[in-house]
């Protein structure tokens, strides 16, 4: 895969969502540990968050360009 | 479900526009608590963590740090019955989240990935003391691991003028060895970007990936044990 694909992978929305997913469950303030998300949930967010960071690594070239 | 007080972020100062709506098209407002300014949105029921909800505050907290010069991103679900549990959990806070705002001040968030291999973990001394100790030591050397990326830093020298702050977390799993959350001023984002243009050379074979810029998520304090 050339650099440009590489980096027009990495700008789509599945990307856009591994941050988004990152920024609001690991991240952020938390001010009053009220934590809402139900076991359930949480187990449905980190699957899609998995697969999402599994499909950004297979876009990316295994070896340096020589 | 009881109506709640939803939280978006903690700021410093005025805004420079209007601060809109929030992700169920609630009018947002601000409420100044223990000397600190929180944007709040007022809902019928928390939120469910959902795509399309999640994307909708990821929206609403951008917007929100175009308006203001220096804010903390909230974490999702963060909501609370009334003004008074916000109040309280402030006030034994004030003075770290003061802090934190004045980091954040004027900068931006940008995320760097990291692929490939990991470096190899230096053979542990054998330590001495007790096992509760010796315990105690392999615990440490976990913790500082999680936070550690040594595999960037040749980076690190390239990128050391541009950042304000930096927070480390490893994942070892896979071939994403760890994301790096850089702070840096907001006038900076396209030296930093050029910046890594190229660098992947002195990385060994290993890959990285930008994204950003974004609001300072990673630079919230830690909650509170």
């Amino acid at each position: 895969m050339s650099e440009p694909e590489t980096m027009e992978l990495l700008e789509t929305s599945d990307v856009s969502l591994l941050d988004t997913v990152d920024h609001l469950l690991n991240q952020g303030l938390v001010l009053t540990g009220e934590v809402i998300i139900g076991l359930a949930g949480i187990d449905l967010i980190y699957l899609r968050l998995s697969a999402v960071l599994c499909a950004s690594d297979r876009i990316l070239p295994r070896e340096p360009k020589g | 479900m009881s109506p709640v007080l939803y939280l978006y972020a903690l700021v410093d100062g005025e805004p420079s526009g209007p601060l809109g709506e929030g992700i169920a098209g609630e009018p947002l407002r601000l409420v100044r608590l223990e000397g600190l300014t929180l944007v709040i949105g007022d809902l019928e029921a928390p939120p469910r963590p959902d795509r399309e909800t999640l994307q909708a505050q990821e929206a609403v907290t951008r917007r929100l740090a175009d308006l203001f010069t220096s804010l903390l991103p909230a974490r999702f679900g963060e909501h609370a019955p009334d003004e008074s549990v916000f109040a309280g959990r402030l006030a034994s806070r004030g003075a770290e989240l003061i802090r934190a705002l004045e980091l954040v001040r004027g900068c931006v968030q940008m995320t760097l990935r990291v692929f490939g291999e990991p470096e190899p973990v230096p053979a542990a001394v054998p330590e001495e003391g007790g096992p509760g100790t010796r315990y105690l030591a392999a615990r440490l050397r976990e913790v500082e691991r999680a936070r550690s990326l040594p595999e960037i830093e040749p980076l690190r020298e390239i990128l050391r003028p541009l950042l304000r702050a930096e927070r480390v977390r490893r994942h070892d799993s896979g071939r994403l060895l760890g994301t790096a959350y850089h702070l840096v001023a907001r006038s900076q984002t396209g030296a930093y970007l050029a910046a890594l243009e190229g660098a992947e050379a002195r990385l060994a074979g290993r890959r990285i990936a930008a994204t950003g810029p974004w609001p300072p998520y990673a630079f919230a304090p830690e909650p509170a044990a």
